[in-house]
């Protein structure tokens, strides 16, 4: 459902989304947020192993 | 109007209608947008369900699961027939081709509803209250079809599998089915999670299909004998008017103004919508530097929790930031939710090539009249 994940950082250096794209081809930012159905399904793929998130650059 | 009162249905009126409970006398629904009117995501666009594994939403609050890519499309008023008396809109499944359901193959249309809106049926304990399901359902098969009821702790499942018949194709049949409230132990989420979920078999495999009419430790969606509507190419199903209300007895569907409908839907889903091109797609914000804008803005309704953006269109530059000081409108080269952003305000981390000038007000916007719009999402 998701490629091209990364991490995006704030100002202060540390992660404050995730960045993606969708299946649908449309571009999502996620928030860092546990309860954010995103995120959760994001995380879920990287447990899974089935997706790797990229560090910020 | 006359009406009379009786011990089981409570106050008949004399077209026919029920009220059961003193529950009926307030907000009934707990299904949000359950005529289907609200479609901020696809705006009556046909959308085939080609992602697998996931929640993926149709008409607000609506979504679809599927283990199968491609085997329906769904849209609002999907093959233009006309809607049930009171409704103008629907919400349609058309299967894509004849497929055989493998075992592990789940394929329903749902809703979750938020445990908030459901906290006070106390399902999971003693004190559980009967909930009546009431809607439209509309067919090129006939026969039996299947539908449940389910809730989650997180972890593992409850439901409740119920079936319904729809005995002439092609024809409006009003459904209503009365379920006991879960008395089993079990947690259901009563805060800003799943609640209980409102499903209807599309084309479920035998690992979730179970005997219907009790509850069940498990998350099953359909019986052996309901139709799975994918197993015919070009077969269809089409439902509106959707409550699920407290108590045994269906009373009328719930309509509410299109503003409160729509302010209940934005709590999940929010799509600024402009009335032209060049339309803004948030407040205001500041330059940065010249390569990069915070830009904020006020969700319309307090969101269900920090919700995501999508854009339509994964090309950025079909957005840009509108500086007002000299009008200029700079293509946008990334887009971030910050981590500032919450449930009532957000702030977004923009970046162009060049054409911002540090402190002064900005927008972000379309760029070069495109069309794209984007959405936020904090469904459940």
């Amino acid at each position: 459902m998701y490629t091209n994940a990364y991490y995006v950082n704030g100002l202060d250096g540390k992660p404050m989304c995730i960045n993606a794209e969708l299946a649908s081809g449309q571009f999502i930012s996620i928030p860092l947020d546990p309860e954010n159905s995103d995120y959760k399904n994001i995380m879920k793929l990287v447990q899974e192993g089935q997706l790797t998130i990229a560090p910020a650059s | 109007m006359s009406f009379a009162v009786n011990g089981t249905t409570g106050i008949t009126f004399n077209d026919n209608t029920n009220m059961g409970t003193a529950a009926s006398l307030g907000p009934r629904n707990r299904i949000i947008n359950g005529n289907m009117l609200i479609d901020q995501r696809n705006a009556g666009a046909s959308v085939t369900a080609s992602t697998t594994g996931s929640d993926v939403y149709t008409v607000d609050r609506w979504s679809y699961y599927v283990t199968q890519a491609s085997k329906f499309t769904v849209q609002q008023n999907a093959g233009s027939v006309t809607p049930p008396a009171g409704f103008t809109k629907y919400l349609g499944f058309t299967s894509s081709s004849a497929y055989t359901s493998v075992s592990t193959d789940l394929l329903v249309g749902f809703q979750w509803i938020e445990g908030y809106n459901v906290a006070d049926l106390n399902f999971g304990t003693a004190n559980a209250k009967t909930i009546t399901v009431s809607f439209w359902a509309y067919s090129s098969l006939t026969g039996t079809f299947a539908g449940s009821v389910v809730g989650t702790n997180g972890s593992t499942f409850r439901s409740y599998v119920f079936t319904f018949s729809l005995a002439s194709a092609n024809t409006w049949t009003y459904i209503t089915v009365t379920i006991p409230g879960d008395t089993t132990t079990f947690s259901y989420n009563t805060t800003n999670g799943q609640g209980l979920a409102l499903s209807f078999n599309l084309g479920c495999g035998s690992n979730y299909q179970t005997t219907a009419g009790s509850w069940n430790s498990s998350n099953y969606y359909s019986t052996s004998s309901a139709q799975n509507i994918t197993a015919t190419s070009g077969a269809t199903f089409y439902i509106t008017g959707v409550q699920l209300e407290v108590g045994s007895v269906a009373t009328p569907y719930q309509f509410n103004t299109y503003s409160d409908q729509l302010s209940q839907c934005q709590r999940y889903c929010y799509r600024p919508v402009g009335p032209s091109a060049y339309n803004w797609l948030s407040g205001s914000g500041g330059w940065g530097s010249v390569t990069n804008a915070l830009i904020g803005g006020t969700f319309p309704v307090q969101m269900r929790t920090v919700p995501s953006l999508t854009t339509d269109s994964s090309t950025l530059s079909n957005y840009a930031v509108y500086a007002t000081s000299g009008g200029t409108f700079s293509a946008v080269t990334s887009l971030s939710v910050n981590s500032v952003s919450g449930t009532f305000n957000y702030l977004l981390s923009v970046g162009t090539g060049s054409g911002g000038t540090t402190g002064t007000v900005c927008y972000l916007s379309q760029n070069s009249q495109s069309t794209y719009g984007l959405y936020w999402s904090a469904e459940i």
